[in-house]
């Protein structure tokens, strides 16, 4: 079965440079809103489908400029018989070394034979494609795929003309699940003669004043009528083109009338029947109209769990659902760089955790990872105090903060996620740190760590920050949750006074460091605030308002962090 | 009519013997329209005229295009390496030329690179050579090569191997058998039998071991249908020519052999031609005598009328001999003639007034139109005036004949009623009679594939009761 081996995209729309090695099997691209995901696929659908008429406008043009011409350039390997004839293709065959990556001019002994198809657009807007091959080009000569065999590589896309898949027309999923020629032209006039001779006098008889009327003025001037004149179906005008025909349901109720999730799956099965062609599809935004456990249906219709990689799908998510299903070999993060060019990476092995664990970031422009529920609740309630009062909210840039689940467990990620070029900055504790080395390493490498000075952890850097009347809200607010009703016995075992006691130095002014300092190790130790909600509360509503106030051990910090997270682009 | 014999869609590396008029084509036709893969089957063959006549055949057969590629050995091996310079090393000036040795060589390195395997494989479904016999050491090079890819059946008759491309053919019973292990000697003379002279079909396929062997066969002893014609000398022309003119009623077509090496087999079957009313040369497909005159002739010479009537008189019969002819020319162009010019004359005084090739077409029709007057060399002359008639610039003379030479390569040579001509310009081609002039001349295999021509009847002329002489 046909597929892309290589692709290369210049010029068009948001991408103004991209080379990529798609995969066998799912290709899954991902990455920020707006990172040119979906202008991937419709260049492989501009390059490879088979219509004759494809519009193209200026704004198709990389900013619009439309002085440099828009070039796809796809490799097409794997190729059947008939992509393999000698005497259509003969001098356009290319030799491909899928381990290095490396074209040779010629197809050879350990190489896979591929043919480079290009499709150009100058500013005249009349898309031009033709195979490349040097040789060729030497010999003057010049051709594109032959139309039987561009239908035959045309990529099916899910989610445009469904419903056109689902009659019988050229090129359509249903007819190209037969190798039958319909032999229903036949059958079609038969329908139209019926339907004409069952229409009969019925026009006769409500239009018998006006038939009269055309009869007396035609005798009148001369023109033959006959005897009488009759108002027939037109035979001329009951035709049945080809598409007519189209599935139904056991209830006559056309499939085109279900609903998008349902066509989209179904279509996707047939074209995993096609045997003789529809081998690429694509699939924009895969989770569309499907609930989840429907994707996995629809992944599973992909080839996504089959290793033998009959299909090659192109898709598009934003689906934490479809990245957990899909294996790292079949995503690309689809990544852009401040110059404005495309970058695909591939995840690595070392990527399939964080997918399963964290496939929200990879969503995401830019990343931090936290150490644990309270650091992401800090940083949320901050955030959504800036938005309270005017800021644009960090996620709304396109951050995307995650929960690593213990110090241990942060680098892995983190270290993953910047190899794969995302921005990523750790978020912690100070009591158990990185090793220096591994610090040195990831910021070394580009990563940015943000955590407490001395060995602090969160409740540390809260309690030892703050003043006396913010001390008293956290109290306050502990003692209001479920935890409540335990405060008291923390405070009794770490630091020696009673709920009660606690509260009143504080309220009095009367707190030294080293008490408040205990009240943290408490509040740790008890894990007062130990989720996502309580923290975002202590952040939101209570440290925000009082945050000039607080000491700069800890707004430094946090300052730092948000500015860093609200830099995206 | 039905084929019993391997199949030769079954045979994965193989050969067939085939030997004269024993339904070879016939087994190749019904093979290719059997085919029924989605490739076609690649049918390759040794000669232009060998592929035409295939061609031919074939379509003959009904058998649909699209289930086969046919070409010559050297043709298919142009085409594919000029696909793939790099890896084959074919220069752009080995495939202008064309460099025989450089192509054969450059095919040679591609395949056996291993680097179009798998687009062999996906373009044919299998092999077939014709004519294997003809085969030389490094085209049997390629087939071997190939034959790794794709199944492959040979077809070939070591008795009718009597080309001499002037390279080593490959050893038939060492090599070829050896790489392509013989599969079936076809045995039914379908030649004869359906002519209704199956005895004569008989007796052709039992001399072959004499033959092979290095024997005698003894032309007393023969079948109704072979006459021996005893002649005293190689210019007994008495027997020969009535011999030559002989065609009995149930025989509708005649082919007349007479062989010798070189210039004097030319002149020799030229001369039989001329000498036998209605027969005409079957020529060379390289044409060389017309182009070797286009080159030379020039229309601004001053002898440019003379040179032209000399050639008329090489190519018609009864144009009268070339030294009276020009005598009346000589005489008619200084106007001291007795008799009027007759029209043929009054068009070589045109061509000499004005020495354009439509005129020099004109003076060669007006010439062989003449009462009793016919061409002997057939195809020289029609393709002469077919050059001449292309062009109206004397400069382009030679370039018209050459096209018309290549025109004439492609297609398939019809005999016409009585033919004159080598065996290896007749081989492949087959009469109802054919009568051999100078059997002497003929070994083994010469003398095999002269015998196999006629369907119905062969006349041999020879001193010697028993043949072959050499």
């Amino acid at each position: 079965m046909p597929r892309i081996v290589y692709l290369d995209i210049k010029h068009f729309r948001t991408i103004k440079n991209l080379t990529w090695w798609p995969t066998q099997g799912i290709n899954c691209l991902i990455g920020a809103g707006d990172s040119g995901k979906t202008t991937v696929l419709d260049a492989i659908d501009f390059c490879l489908g088979a219509r004759r008429n494809m519009a193209f406008s200026d704004n198709d043009f990389c900013n619009a400029d439309t002085t440099q011409p828009i070039v796809i350039t796809t490799a097409i390997g794997a190729l059947e018989t008939s992509l393999l004839n000698v005497d259509s293709y003969g001098d356009y065959f290319a030799g491909f070394d899928p381990e290095n990556k490396k074209f040779e001019q010629e197809p050879g002994s350990g190489l896979e034979a591929v043919l480079v198809l290009q499709m150009k657009v100058e500013k005249d807007l009349e898309p031009q494609w033709r195979l490349r091959s040097k040789r060729a080009e030497d010999k003057g000569l010049e051709r594109n795929l032959r139309w039987e065999d561009r239908q035959a590589i045309s990529p099916v896309r899910l989610g445009e003309h469904t419903d056109w898949h689902l009659s019988w027309r050229r090129g359509a999923l249903f007819e190209r699940l037969t190798d039958e020629k319909l032999g229903l032209n036949e059958g079609l006039s038969d329908a139209a003669r019926q339907a004409r001779s069952d229409f009969g006098q019925l026009a006769n008889a409500e239009l018998k004043e006006t038939l009269d009327t055309v009869k007396r003025s035609a005798e009148n001037i001369g023109v033959p009528t006959g005897d009488k004149v009759q108002a027939l179906l037109d035979a001329g005008s009951v035709k049945f083109g080809s598409g007519a025909i189209s599935l139904h349901g056991s209830d006559n109720v056309p499939l085109s009338s279900l609903g998008t999730g349902s066509k989209r799956l179904l279509v996707a099965g047939l074209a995993k029947e096609v045997t003789n062609s529809a081998s690429i599809s694509l699939v924009d935004e895969l989770e569309t109209g499907l609930e989840p456990h429907r994707i996995r249906s629809l992944l599973n219709a992909l080839g996504a769990k089959s290793t033998g990689d009959r299909q090659q799908v192109f898709a598009t998510t934003h689906s934490p659902v479809v990245l957990r299903e899909l294996a790292h070999t079949q995503l690309t993060i689809l990544r852009r760089d401040n110059e404005g060019k495309h970058t695909p990476l591939a995840p690595s092995e070392a990527a399939q955790g964080v997918l399963r664990a964290h496939s929200e970031v990879f969503l995401g422009n830019r990343i931090v990872v936290c150490e644990g529920l309270s650091e992401l609740g800090f940083i949320r309630g901050r955030d959504q105090f800036l938005c309270d009062s005017g800021a644009v909210s960090y996620e709304a840039l396109g951050t995307v903060a995650t929960n690593a689940g213990g110090a241990s467990n942060v680098l892995r990620p983190a270290e993953e996620l910047l190899r794969l070029g995302y921005p990523v900055a750790i978020f912690m504790d100070s009591d158990k740190p990185l090793s220096a080395d591994d610090e040195k390493r990831f910021t070394s490498n580009g990563g940015f760590v943000f955590r407490w000075p001395s060995n602090w952890a969160l409740e540390d850097a809260i309690f030892q920050s703050s003043p006396f009347n913010v001390i008293v809200a956290l109290l306050d607010y502990a003692r209001s949750l479920e935890i409540g009703p335990k405060v008291d016995d923390h405070l009794k075992s770490v630091a020696g006074l009673g709920f009660d006691d606690a509260r009143r130095l504080a309220f009095t002014g009367q707190m030294n460091a080293e008490t408040a300092a205990l009240l943290g190790a408490a509040a740790r130790t008890g894990g007062w605030f130990k989720q996502i909600a309580p923290y975002e509360h202590v952040v939101r509503n209570i440290l925000s308002p009082n945050w000039a106030t607080l000491n700069p051990n800890l707004t430094k910090t946090a300052n730092e962090l948000q500015s860093w997270a609200s830099d995206a682009r | 009519m039905h084929v019993n014999s391997p199949d030769p869609l079954q045979i994965r590396r193989g050969s067939i013997q085939a030997p004269a008029g024993c339904g070879k084509t016939y087994l190749i036709a019904d093979s290719l329209r059997r085919n029924n893969t989605a490739n076609p089957i690649l049918v390759l063959t040794h000669t232009n005229a060998a592929v035409a006549a295939l061609r031919k055949n074939l379509d003959r057969e009904n058998v649909p295009r699209a289930n086969y590629r046919l070409a010559t050995i050297d043709g298919w091996a142009m085409r594919i390496i000029g696909m793939f310079p790099l890896r084959s090393g074919a220069t752009p000036e080995a495939l202008g030329k064309p460099d025989y040795p450089a192509i054969k060589d450059a095919v040679l390195t591609l395949l056996s690179g291993r680097h179009i395997d798998n687009i062999l494989a996906a373009n044919y479904s299998r092999l077939l050579v014709d004519e294997y016999q003809d085969c030389l050491q490094k085209q049997h090079a390629l087939v071997c090569e190939l034959s790794r890819v794709l199944p492959t059946c040979i077809f070939g008759d070591v008795l009718q191997g009597i080309f001499d491309f002037g390279d080593t053919p490959v050893d038939w019973n060492t090599v070829v058998l050896r790489d392509f292990p013989l599969q079936t000697t076809l045995g039914k003379p379908w030649r004869w039998d359906n002519a209704g002279c199956g005895n004569l079909g008989q007796w052709l396929l039992s001399i072959r071991p004499i033959l092979e062997a290095g024997g005698e066969i003894d032309l007393n002893q023969t079948p109704p249908e072979l006459e021996w014609v005893g002649i005293s000398s190689p210019n007994d022309f008495e027997a020969l020519l009535k011999a030559t003119h002989q065609l009995p009623d149930h025989c509708s077509n005649s082919l007349i052999i007479c062989d010798g090496k070189g210039y004097k087999g030319k002149a020799r079957q030229q001369d039989i031609a001329r000498k036998t009313k209605g027969a005409s040369t079957v020529e060379n497909a390289d044409l060389s005598d017309l182009t070797a005159f286009a080159k030379s002739f020039d229309f601004a010479s001053e002898v440019a009328t003379e040179t032209l009537l000399e050639q008329a008189t090489k190519l018609l019969r009864n144009l009268g001999s070339a030294n009276d002819l020009l005598q009346r020319y000589r005489i008619l162009k200084a106007g001291t003639n007795r008799n009027p010019p007759t029209e043929a004359e009054l068009s070589v005084l045109e061509f000499d007034q004005e020495r354009s090739p439509s005129n020099a077409a004109r003076m060669l029709s007006a010439l062989g139109n003449q009462t009793g007057v016919s061409p002997f060399r057939r195809e020289v002359f029609r393709n002469l005036l077919k050059a001449l008639n292309s062009t109206q610039d004397p400069e382009e003379f030679y370039d018209m004949a050459v096209r018309a030479r290549e025109d004439r390569r492609f297609h398939s040579r019809s005999l016409g009623r009585i033919s004159v001509g080598s065996t290896l310009l007749v081989k492949g081609l087959e009469a109802d009679q054919v009568v051999i002039v100078d059997a002497e001349c003929l070994n083994a295999k010469n003398l095999y594939v002269a015998l196999t021509r006629g369907a119905k009847r062969i006349v041999v002329c020879s001193q010697s009761q028993y043949l072959p002489a050499l």
